[in-house]
């Protein structure tokens, strides 16, 4: 969706709509994906629990897509994975669009109810801006960080002794810098956004995944009908 | 010597004894209802609430999701009244009778899971139930020949889960209170009947179960509450509030997305309301059914 720079929320004017021909292009492709019988779908849903992790260590995909915030889940449940993997880019479908999305990231708000507004954002700004700050939040959490200038930092990227570096044959940084800022699309977080999430994780892409027979139309249908209903 | 009249006072005492559960009943239960009662004709938000009358219940009517959770609550409290009645009732009758050994063994096995947490079982039900090959439940019946399943993405399968942890978890609970109300039964009334020649099948029918019948209406209340409210076995069994299709939501697990997932406070209460009336109106009407509103018995 993102590749063709599509938006389903409709941002902050609305209205949401999920019938877009880019995400029927993308559940199309993946059920056809499904009956060719070179994909999956990942045991209990999806490859953050224990069953996709399991399934990720007993080789039995070669890859799979997930946000850079992953990184923990090596480290927490796949530490004999080390230096097994390779971190690429995500395919397009043509040439030229954008192959990276963001998606909002962690709370980094300050509410005007805070106590002391100013301490928070200047602690907020340090976290997430400062050198140093970014530094903790690759090193300990794993996180991409949003200070772009770091990416290309040989002692911030290519940090040897970084515990997620090491999963990599690459580095991770390296893929950021090569797609670069201008190739991030963009999804917007807005209120819609949770009800467009649930119903498409809980309802729709099961209908349609784990029954690739199952027309695409109408399950948008069912999820835009719901989402009406909120909007 | 004031404050020891007081004290000593007939009159008083018995008030000031009932006085912590009057508080804690009108604090934690009278005002949060009626709170709730209010709230589920406001639509609630972050700075102000404005009264919009019946449109959280015109809403809840149209919603399908709702009504899978409702009907997801209604069945598996249906299920787990046909299975957490009968059978910790037998195993009761059984461990008073004669012919069970070792019966403080049996006892503390069956009651133990009730002392585990659910999140802690929950977790480890959620791995056995796995779709993976690795998952307890799918090695059994591949080694029996019948395949493997996903177990946590069908209905029927989801529902059996559900089921298989409120029976692990709540027969041993459910099999002591009717051991207690087995104790309470007067064992002259087995020896006149032997006497009488009853069958042992004859004095279950004609003097247990009639005697045990105010502690079977107490069992039935509480789980028909318990069924209708659970939501931290289908939370934990699902890693979360989202099970595919909501084959696992609950009445409750809908009341959380909407109130704390989504932050609609005033709709979540709407369906706190609605739990409640449904609660109200199946345990009266069994309540009445099993004549404990008329005087004079028991």
């Amino acid at each position: 969706m993102a590749e063709y720079g599509d938006d389903w929320t409709g941002g902050f004017e609305g209205p949401a709509n999920v019938q877009l021909d880019s995400v029927k292009e993308m559940l199309s492709m993946q059920q056809s994906w499904l009956k060719s019988g070179f994909a999956e779908v990942s045991p209990d849903g999806h490859v953050d629990l224990e069953a996709g992790f399991q399934n990720i260590m007993d080789r039995n995909i070669v890859s799979f897509p997930k946000a850079m915030w992953y990184m923990s889940r090596f480290t927490n449940y796949m530490p004999d994975e080390k230096g097994n993997w390779y971190i690429a880019k995500c395919p397009v479908f043509k040439e030229g669009q954008k192959c990276s999305v963001g998606v909002g990231g962690t709370g980094t708000v300050v509410t005007q109810q805070s106590a002391n507004k100013e301490l928070a954002a200047e602690f907020t700004c340090w976290a997430k801006m400062s050198e140093a700050g970014e530094q903790h939040i690759w090193d300990t959490l794993g996180f991409d960080v949003c200070n772009t200038a770091l990416w290309g930092d040989e002692a911030f990227a290519h940090d040897d002794n970084n515990q997620y570096n090491q999963f990599f044959i690459n580095y991770p940084y390296d893929v950021l810098s090569d797609i670069g800022m201008d190739n991030i699309g963009k999804i917007s977080v807005v209120s819609i956004s949770p009800t467009i999430n649930e119903y498409l994780c809980t309802t729709t892409l099961n209908e349609v995944l784990e029954d690739p027979d199952y027309s695409i139309d109408d399950a948008l249908q069912e999820a835009q009908d719901a989402i009406d209903m909120e909007q | 010597m004031k404050i020891k009249n007081f004290l000593y006072s007939q009159k008083v005492a018995p008030y000031v004894f009932v006085l912590p559960f009057i508080l804690s009943f009108f604090i934690f239960w009278v005002y949060p209802l009626i709170t709730a009662f209010t709230m589920s004709f406001q639509d609630i938000g972050a700075i102000k609430s404005e009264w919009i009358g019946f449109a959280n219940y015109a809403k809840l009517l149209k919603d399908n999701v709702f009504h899978i959770a409702v009907w997801n609550s209604v069945k598996y409290m249906f299920f787990t009244l046909v299975l957490l009645i009968p059978f910790p009732m037998l195993f009761a009758v059984l461990l008073d009778s004669n012919l069970v050994k070792a019966k403080g063994v049996w006892k503390a096995i069956l009651y133990m899971p009730a002392l585990t947490s659910v999140v802690i079982s929950g977790t480890l039900f959620r791995l056995m139930f796995t779709e993976y090959t690795t998952g307890q439940m799918n090695m059994i019946t591949a080694a029996l020949g019948l395949g493997t399943y996903k177990w946590l993405k069908m209905g029927w399968s989801g529902m059996l889960a559900l089921l298989i942890v409120a029976c692990w978890r709540w027969t041993g609970v459910n099999m002591l209170y009717f051991l207690s109300g087995l104790k309470s039964i007067d064992t002259s009334l087995y020896e006149a009947a032997d006497i009488d020649g009853a069958t042992s099948w004859q004095k279950f029918k004609y003097v247990t179960l009639p005697l045990l019948k105010p502690t079977t209406v107490y069992v039935l209340t509480i789980s028909v509450y318990a069924g209708l409210a659970m939501f931290l076995e289908s939370y934990m069994l699902w890693a979360g509030n989202s099970s595919p299709n909501n084959i696992g939501l609950t009445i409750v697990g809908y009341l959380y997305k909407r109130g704390i997932e989504k932050n609609d406070m005033g709709y979540a209460c709407a369906v706190g309301v609605v739990l409640l009336v449904v609660a109200l109106i199946i345990n009266f009407a069994q309540l009445i059914m099993n004549g404990t509103f008329k005087k004079g018995e028991d």
